[in-house]
């Protein structure tokens, strides 16, 4: 499927990511080929066929949601590129 | 000195014990490999100072008579396991100055068992990539080229620096993580060993995250001894991991057997490719040959799904690498760049944090997922994953392994396919199935192309047994008895 440039500038803004003009345009391109390429898979029909979403077989584990370390409140802090006391800090969201 | 740096782990593990050399000695004597090979740009950061501490310790427990069992044994780690208090990048901008304020389960039981981390090893950026061109460090180079080249070679990826360290002996053993064929290509471009165990043997928990349902570590070494020593002590059940499975870790040292008597080899049809290097087609045969000289049978088998494994993979992996790296928002860790709004912010950041094939692939991601293409595109590559995996089920009621190459060719030069994303992808061709279905994978060297560079075999197992791959490799690997001529023009 060819994908078109406004397709893309909606995708990039779902996915948050702002592109330059260039980017768009590169991006059109190398998407539509790899789309083009992907379409071979209509080949296959798999009408009866399953999705697999993980190859585990066996059932997966589940545990208690319990704290097993804590006191990293600065650590985790420390990543962030604007805090203030244990809060990150992000432009004003309401007015 | 630097003999010491071509010791295989199980080697220098002997020396140490036997006290041959220290544990400081060993890795004193890889630093200064290491700083004098920095054109391969193969590690992105150093753990030296800490590295020589714990030696120290290694050193006094060696004393003791109370080694564990990678005591002293200084390795290198693909900068996508988060390591605690050591710099974390996925060799992205996104992530340049993440210190991560934990460790990851599988460094965490390397380090229980006593080994070293000399140091943080370059790959793709967020481990996407065959060529490891697109990290934000800069290529890692092959120290393998064709005599008189002077153009540099990629070492393959995502895990290219991992395997370089490996194959330029700047380190014992490195470890990596693999998608599609992220540690069995980059061993197969550089000369060396990778193992990609079944899906749920290693944890997951703490390996920054690609593509969840695909993602697995393992080991990339010198000998294929040396792999199961490593996965040794990576492996194991972590109830941190949803997708871990509770099985016993066999002692996988023990399945080194080189012994292939009366095991049936399937050979695939479908992975005979049309514009693969002959040489590599050539190789393949005389690896057919070698099978039925040690008492094995060839058995001809056809997955017939194959060719889907790679475009299906190309739904599967972005779809859920755009999920995974929805968390990079520029507010709790990593790169950052302001705007007026939250919105801009967050767009800023991603815009200029994200290189350009994880951009490509986060937009593939949310197109496939987007309302109305959701069943045309996911569900439908899901659903081609089934037939892939019964594929592969078949045709094990009759086999014991499956017996390929690779990759259809060798490394190729630095800049050659990096605009060109298709035929970039096609390197995965022949890994990406036993991802799409768990399944366990090994590459060793076989032998050389007409320009000398290493090429590899694959073998792809049962679910769970990596015994079986191991000592199948040990096979292959004694009687294809590949050399390791290559000159250290790297040096400085």
């Amino acid at each position: 499927m060819t994908i078109e440039r406004k397709t893309v500038e909606k995708i990039s803004s779902l996915a948050k990511i702002k592109l330059k003009d260039k980017e768009t345009s590169e991006l059109t391109n190398d998407l539509s080929q790899i789309m083009e390429w992907i379409d071979q898979l209509n080949q296959i029909d798999t009408k009866n066929t399953p999705p697999l979403t993980g190859v585990i077989q066996t059932n997966l584990y589940q545990r208690e949601d319990l704290i097993s370390e804590d006191k990293k409140l600065e650590e985790i802090l420390k990543n962030s590129p604007e805090t203030t006391e244990s809060f990150f800090v992000v432009p004003r969201v309401v007015d | 000195m630097s003999l010491i740096n071509d010791l295989t782990i199980s080697q220098a593990r002997k020396g140490l014990v036997e006290k041959k050399f220290s544990a400081e000695e060993l890795v004193e004597s890889f630093i200064t490999e290491i700083e004098s090979s920095k054109k391969l740009n193969s590690y992105i950061s150093y753990n030296f100072e800490s590295a020589i501490k714990e030696a120290k310790k290694s050193d006094i427990r060696i004393a003791k008579g109370d080694a564990r069992d990678l005591e002293g044994i200084p390795i290198a780690i693909k900068d996508l396991f988060c390591t605690k208090g050591i710099k974390t990048t996925a060799a992205s901008k996104m992530l340049y100055n993440f210190v991560p304020p934990y460790e990851s389960t599988v460094t965490q039981n390397l380090l229980n068992a006593g080994s070293i981390f000399l140091g943080k090893t370059n790959l793709d950026e967020f481990a996407m990539g065959s060529s490891n061109e697109t990290s934000f460090f800069g290529p890692c180079i092959n120290p393998w080229k064709p005599i008189k080249e002077v153009h540099n070679y990629v070492p393959g990826g995502s895990s290219g620096g991992s395997a370089v360290a490996v194959s330029a002996n700047l380190c014992l053993g490195a470890i990596g993580t693999d998608t599609g064929g992220s540690i069995r290509q980059p061993a197969s471009f550089c000369g060396i060993i990778g193992l990609k165990p079944t899906y749920g043997r290693c944890s997951r928990w703490g390996i920054v995250a690609f593509a969840s349902s695909l993602d697995q570590a393992g080991p990339m070494t010198r000998t294929v001894e040396d792999a199961a020593i490593l996965l040794n002590n990576m492996a194991g059940y972590d109830s941190k991991d949803s997708t871990s499975v509770n099985k016993v870790v066999p002692n996988f040292e023990k399945s080194i057997l080189k012994n292939i008597n009366k095991l049936k080899f399937g050979i695939p049809k479908e992975y005979n490719l049309e514009d693969s290097n002959p040489e590599v087609k050539n190789l393949w045969e005389k690896g057919i040959n070698l099978i039925r000289q040690g008492g094995g049978e060839v058995v001809d088998i056809s997955l017939p799904h194959t060719k889907y494994a790679l475009p299906s993979y190309y739904i599967i992996a972005p779809a859920e690498a755009s999920s995974n790296l929805s968390r990079y928002d520029g507010v709790r860790y990593g790169h950052r760049v302001d705007g007026g709004s939250l919105e801009e912010l967050y767009e800023n950041t991603r815009g200029d944090g994200f290189g350009d094939e994880v951009k490509r692939r986060i937009l593939i991601g949310t197109y496939v997922l987007s309302a109305g293409y959701y069943d045309a595109y996911y569900i439908k590559a899901q659903k081609i994953r089934t037939l892939i995996y019964k594929d592969f089920e078949n045709v094990f009621k009759d086999i014991d392994v499956i017996f390929t190459p690779t990759t259809p060719n060798s490394a190729f030069p630095i800049d050659a396919k990096i605009d060109d994303p298709i035929s970039m992808y096609m390197n995965d061709l022949l890994t990406v199935p036993a991802n799409m279905a768990g399944l366990p994978a090994i590459s060793i060297p076989s032998g050389k192309d007409n320009k000398g560079l290493p090429l590899g075999f694959q073998f792809i197992g049962k679910p769970f047994d990596e015994s079986g791959l191991l000592n199948v490799a040990s096979y292959f690997e004694e009687v294809c008895e590949f050399s390791d001529n290559k000159d250290e023009w790297w040096k400085s």
